[in-house]
């Protein structure tokens, strides 16, 4: 059996030697699709805490219904009563060169320490934290997530973020579920709108870009990176009437993982 | 889309085989003589005898567009045959929405794949090692016990291949069978919706050559692992989408062919002890091909058929790999320590240890029984690495035990049933093949410079000073190997 893998090994001295020399990482187009400005953040041995919130920007709170109001991407109005999402591991990512021959592989392998997706598997460089919680998507908070970590000398360009199943007793919104929501939606033309409460026991990740966050600098000495999920794109490019339930809660845990931006506060 | 040749990736077209595939991987196979020198006038494999065999058994992506964080992607898959062989091309991507279990991205990769027509099993008399006599897992035991986070250069078992594949042999009840070794990494066949099958074991981080199902949860009350974690159908990304096993019902296909359930649908109800165990009502179907020529099916095997064809007995496959334990390797007075929670029973992973130095999963494995030459499931602390280490073959009395309703592999995870020859899909090692039963010479293909051989690293050519095939995770080529690689 044969892999082409043309086009994929040019080499481009530039960018060579910009990986060796660990200024690499700008990732102008993906960074922009999430509206903010790329940042490296230089792995030097500080303290980073991983935050995680919602945005509900887009949303009209309704107090009668105690619920959010949206109209997704394809028109679906939704009243959102309840979310609760299982998140379980947020880790640094190293940042990749944009291309590379076999000989720069060669030279990052033998300069550089291990980035994120060496060959097989990722490298894991202590920055993983695991302390699966269920977070209230609309309690409107900004939450701890872990008890923070240690970079270790990488350069990082992207969070990677990972729902997992919430075990019996650790939460009461969550029981070996990673998602869990309620409310009502209505199709563009439909009258009624329709009840839903749907769960799903399925794990999901996404990488998201670390931008600069607008806010500015949080603790002193601790870089604060900053997950928030988009309330609002919960329902886009999801048509609920063609789905089962399980199907529904795994799109919704989807888009809701999916919509997350990550934001660099550094002190 | 991923750049091809300079080219761009369209969407839209078929081929007139049935097979409908877009533009992108038709357009692949018109490089298949590059990637195969050897083949022969491409044309519609409904006119090959052997061609429908593979060519109906590729899944029908037409239309499906995937999620990719946001991005659009599309799957495809084409399929043409000389008088010998299919060529399968696809852009190994997976046929539902991306599950991003670790922080590779997931990115489109070209492959051509070769099924020969006519598998050519090894003869009994073929010159092979015996596999009873290769011992390299004494290297992995040493190494365990004196520094457990570090993984030894290269997979240490002997059992497959690090470069060129070697032939190794069992011989049971007075035959010798000889089979091929797979590579201990990249690829070692395609599932039906096209992305590469690979083998049992993962690299050396972040667990040392580790075994790719031992970070699933048992079941839904159960947490996921943390290494290089799979998704529900059996794959994840590295530099290209793979699979180290498959679930059956992720691979089902409609009457179009394409995919019968969607990703949430075919990961209902996650119980791997029950998927091991609960009773077969239909033979399972492929789920993907070996470059020896053989397919690989779903886990349910057909073991009987009466005269009109009919399957009349329909069984749970069962590898005859079972968790023996690092600990079999040596006898370290500092053992105990090191491994000796290994093979209890537990009920969590809390129960084999806890905290960063753990390296036991609490996990639904087959193990020996106690008596007799049998085989249980049950929940063991197993060691996540060394996944050819901690695994055992044994040739089993019977492959069909009396009373029971699954049938024993080979070691190649095999079965030689009423149908012929076919790997089965199972939920332990070796999970979808565990060496070759037969010969796949044309598995390098002659690409040059843009070729990759069966290693994943550069191919050589001579006077190079880079490239070759050792296997060393992480890097390509050293002077201290090329030497011995290159001619």
């Amino acid at each position: 059996m044969s892999q082409l893998r043309v086009g994929t090994r040019r080499w481009r001295f530039g960018v060579a030697l910009a990986a060796l020399l660990g200024i690499s990482c700008v990732h102008d187009e993906e960074a922009h699709q999430h509206g903010g400005t790329p940042v490296t953040l230089v792995g030097d041995g500080g303290r980073v805490r991983y935050l995680v919130g919602w945005s509900w920007e887009g949303a009209t709170w309704d107090p009668a219904a105690a619920g959010y109001r949206f109209v997704s991407d394809e028109g679906v109005e939704v009243l959102l009563t309840g979310l609760w999402v299982g998140l379980g591991a947020l880790e640094l990512v190293p940042c990749e060169p944009d291309d590379e021959s076999a000989a720069v592989a060669w030279l990052r392998h033998v300069v550089l320490p291990a980035r994120a997706s060496a060959d097989h598997v990722w490298v894991s460089d202590g920055t993983l934290v695991e302390q699966p919680m269920a977070l209230d998507a609309l309690a409107g908070r900004l939450v701890e997530f872990g008890g923070g970590t240690t970079t270790l000398g990488s350069q990082y360009c992207e969070l990677y973020q990972r729902a997992t199943v919430i075990q019996e007793g650790v939460s009461p919104d969550l029981r070996q579920q990673s998602l869990r929501a309620t409310g009502t939606y209505r199709l563009p033309g439909e009258g009624a709108p329709t009840e839903f409460d749907v769960d799903v026991d399925l794990p999901v990740g996404s990488n998201d870009t670390l931008a600069h966050d607008e806010l500015g600098a949080g603790l002193p000495d601790v870089t604060d990176v900053v997950a928030t999920y988009a309330g609002v794109k919960l329902f886009d490019g999801v048509n609920p009437d063609e789905l089962s339930e399980r199907e529904l809660a795994y799109e919704l845990l989807r888009n809701a993982i999916a919509s997350g931006t990550v934001g660099a506060r550094f002190p | 889309m991923t750049d091809l040749d300079g080219g761009t990736l369209d969407q839209g077209g078929a081929l007139d085989e049935g097979i409908p595939t877009s533009t992108a991987c038709t357009e692949l196979l018109t490089r298949v003589g590059e990637a195969y020198t050897l083949s022969g006038a491409l044309r519609d494999c409904s006119t090959v005898s052997g061609g429908a065999a593979v060519a109906d058994s590729l899944m029908n992506l037409d239309g499906i567009t995937i999620d990719n964080e946001g991005t659009a992607m599309t799957p495809c898959i084409a399929v043409l045959c000389d008088d010998d062989a299919a060529y399968v091309a696809s852009n190994a991507l997976p046929h539902y929405d991306f599950v991003a279990t670790t922080p590779n991205a997931l990115v489109e990769n070209a492959f051509i794949y070769r099924v020969p027509f006519t598998p050519e099993p090894f003869a009994s008399n073929t010159t092979a090692t015996d596999a009873a006599s290769i011992n390299g897992c004494t290297t992995a035991y040493t190494q365990y016990l004196t520094a457990p986070t570090v993984a030894t250069q290269n997979e240490p078992s002997g059992l497959c291949a690090r470069g060129a594949a070697t032939l190794i042999s069992d011989t049971e009840d007075g035959v010798t069978h000889v089979y091929q070794q797979i590579p201990c990494l990249n690829t070692t066949g395609f599932v039906i919706s096209g992305s590469p099958v690979f083998g049992p074991n993962e690299a050396g981080v972040p667990d040392p050559f580790g075994n790719p199902g031992y970070n699933y949860p048992n079941d839904t009350s159960d947490d996921y692992g943390n290494g290089a974690a799979l998704d529900f159908c059996g794959g994840h990304t590295a530099n290209a989408m793979h699979y180290h096993a498959a679930i059956d019902a992720c691979f089902e296909r409609d009457s179009s062919g394409a995919p019968a359930n969607s990703y949430a649908g075919a990961t209902a109800g996650w119980d791997l002890a029950a998927s091991m165990t609960d009773a077969c009502s239909e033979p399972s179907g492929v789920v993907g091909w070996s470059p020896d020529g053989y397919p690989i099916m779903g886990s349910c095997v057909c073991v009987a058929r009466d005269d009109a064809g009919a399957c009349t007995e329909v069984r749970r496959a069962r590898s005859g790999w079972a968790y023996n334990g690092l600990g079999v390797w040596g006898t370290d007075a500092g053992e105990a320590a090191a491994l000796g929670v290994e093979g209890s029973s537990c009920t969590t992973d809390d129960d084999c240890c806890t905290g960063a130095d753990c390296n036991f999963s609490c996990s639904v494995t087959v193990v020996p029984t106690s008596v007799g030459t049998n085989t249980e499931v049950g929940r063991r602390c197993v060691l996540v690495d060394y996944a050819w280490c901690t695994h055992q073959y044994v040739r089993r009395d019977e492959k069909l035990p009396a009373g029971e309703d699954y049938v024993y592999l080979d070691r190649c995870n095999g079965f030689e049933g009423p149908d012929g020859y076919a790997y089965y899909a199972t939920l332990t090692f070796p999970y979808l093949t565990g060496c070759l039963r037969g010969a796949a010479d044309d598995y390098v293909a002659d690409l040059g410079d843009g070729g990759m051989n069966m290693n994943g690293l550069p191919m050589c050519t001579v006077g190079q000073t880079m490239c070759c095939g050792d296997d060393i995770c992480g890097g390509p080529e050293t002077a201290q190997n090329c030497a011995a690689d290159c001619p």
